[in-house]
């Protein structure tokens, strides 16, 4: 494990991905506004309004990242329906 | 909020930002200090620990009213049974009471003249043009755009400054800790110590940590690790199960937790006219996760720089790395290396880990007469973990 950080993806440009039957899910009464899912989200598919977590599944990948960040357990991805 | 548009905006109302445009305003410079939450410093997202009051006076008055506790020994249990205590008998650091000290921050800016806006949301920065950069800013409903001719984002771990002006500061899982705290109405036996747990037998890819603090008669109990794997058991249940252990008539009075960035500093945190600071420029210490000191030298030396850059009336990026400079050799070199420490300690398997823990042991325990013995023999200590059998032969 190197110390150095690779740098992020940021800057590169949305792979065009296939539509997914999923949706990430936030449980409000779980959630404590810690904002660590914001930071570690790759695609910008959340942000804070005040201390109020919003999602915007258009961005989302379902990466699983936030998913595995959230101390509390508060995010999980469901698969829809189909 | 002013139309003409401001000298500097600074984004987020943490100790970082308060100071950035405390010392800015104190130069005569119009600052805006925006933060995104309706009360500064709610919800904390701390463990609330850090240097010494000594320390803090370098760069602000400290008033007693946040100062908890001070603290001047640590005890940590380590794997296999081993224990360290350290009592010191100087002021090792002090326990904050996060949201009145980030409050007093704040108004100390406010009071040196910058303006301070609360639930005023910033949601895109333009590239430069003409000598400013242009802030889109969202507060009850209204969207404003304002003019800046300097930008400081000290938006804290969740920043997204950063990424808007193109810069990678996104946070890494294999550099990012999850962390949470419970705030437990309760005392502990050791008012005067920290008390970490780390190690294979407790957790490995972090610590575990009970900090006392005795005005408001809590304890803050936490756990931070690296981000772990789907699936695994989530930090809350894990600091629930060291509250049932420790204090199991508790009450809980509050949970927190939050983004810990363990990287070290980012290769890169400044562009023309813009320029990061704090968490969000990854400025904490990646062995314990305490970044407020950081924050506040980081804070310092950018408000010097930003007054120097205004003077020579250039702002590019390039003029601004020497601010990145100063961060590196006033924190950054430093953590690096305690990045390597940590990177070398969570590596150890089970048994090198308790040799290695042995050693530090009789490190602390000793007393050493100059610091560089010290060094020394925590060098020897590695070299002992990394040969264990070799440790068996010499000494067991």
């Amino acid at each position: 494990m190197g110390t150095i950080p690779r740098q992020a993806r940021d800057g590169a440009p949305a792979v065009p991905r296939k539509k997914q039957n999923k949706v990430l899910l936030l449980d409000r009464e779980k959630c404590i506004s810690c904002a660590g899912c914001v930071g570690v989200c790759p695609d910008l598919a959340m942000d804070m309004f005040g201390v109020d977590l919003q999602i915007f599944q258009d961005k989302c990948t379902y990466c699983t990242l936030c998913v595995r960040f959230c101390p509390v357990g508060a995010l999980t991805i469901e698969k829809l329906p189909a | 909020m002013k139309s003409g548009g401001y000298d500097v905006v600074v984004i987020g109302a943490g100790p970082s930002g308060s100071i950035c445009a405390r010392n800015l305003a104190r130069r005569g410079y119009q600052v805006l200090l925006a933060e995104k939450r309706p009360v500064v410093g709610v919800p904390v997202r701390c463990g609330e620990a850090t240097g010494p009051k000594k320390r803090l006076s370098d760069f602000m008055d400290v008033n007693e009213a946040y100062i908890e506790t001070s603290f001047s020994g640590v005890i940590l249990h380590g794997p296999g049974g081993i224990d360290i205590r350290y009592d010191g008998d100087k002021e090792l650091g002090v326990m904050l009471d996060r949201i009145l000290f980030d409050q007093d921050l704040a108004n100390q800016a406010a009071r040196e003249g910058a303006e301070l806006q609360v639930d005023a949301r910033i949601s895109g920065i333009s590239p430069e043009q003409n000598g400013t950069r242009t802030l889109t800013l969202e507060q009850g409903g209204k969207t404003h755009s304002i003019q800046a001719k300097m930008v400081v984002g000290a938006d804290g771990a969740e920043s997204l400054s950063g990424r808007w002006v193109g810069l990678k500061t996104r946070q890494l899982p294999p550099w990012t800790c999850t962390a949470i705290e419970l705030r437990i109405k309760a005392e502990d036996k050791n008012p005067n110590h920290l008390t970490f747990w780390q190690g294979h037998d407790s957790i490995n890819k972090g610590y575990i940590w009970v900090f006392p603090k005795v005005k408001s008669k809590v304890v803050n109990l936490g756990s931070g690790v690296l981000v772990p794997k789907l699936g695994e058991k989530n930090m809350y249940d894990f600091s629930m199960e060291y509250k049932n252990r420790f204090f199991p008539d508790a009450e809980i009075e509050e949970v927190h937790g939050g983004c810990v960035p363990v990287s070290g500093n980012l290769e890169e945190y400044v562009a023309d006219r813009f320029l990061l600071s704090g968490d969000a420029a990854h400025h904490t210490n990646p062995l314990t996760g305490g970044g407020i000191m950081a924050g506040i030298v980081a804070a310092e030396a950018a408000a010097k720089w930003i007054d120097f850059g205004f003077k020579a009336r250039n702002l590019s990026k390039t003029f601004l790395e020497q601010y990145q400079q100063e961060c590196w050799n006033r924190f950054g070199r430093n953590h690096r290396k305690e990045a390597r420490i940590r990177d070398f300690v969570l590596g150890l398997g089970p048994r090198h880990q308790e040799v290695f823990y042995r050693a530090f042991k009789g490190m602390v325990n000793g007393k050493f007469s100059t610091p560089s013995k010290a060094i020394g023999f925590a060098k020897l200590g590695i070299l002992a973990a990394r040969n264990p059998g070799l440790t068996k032969k010499a000494f067991f």
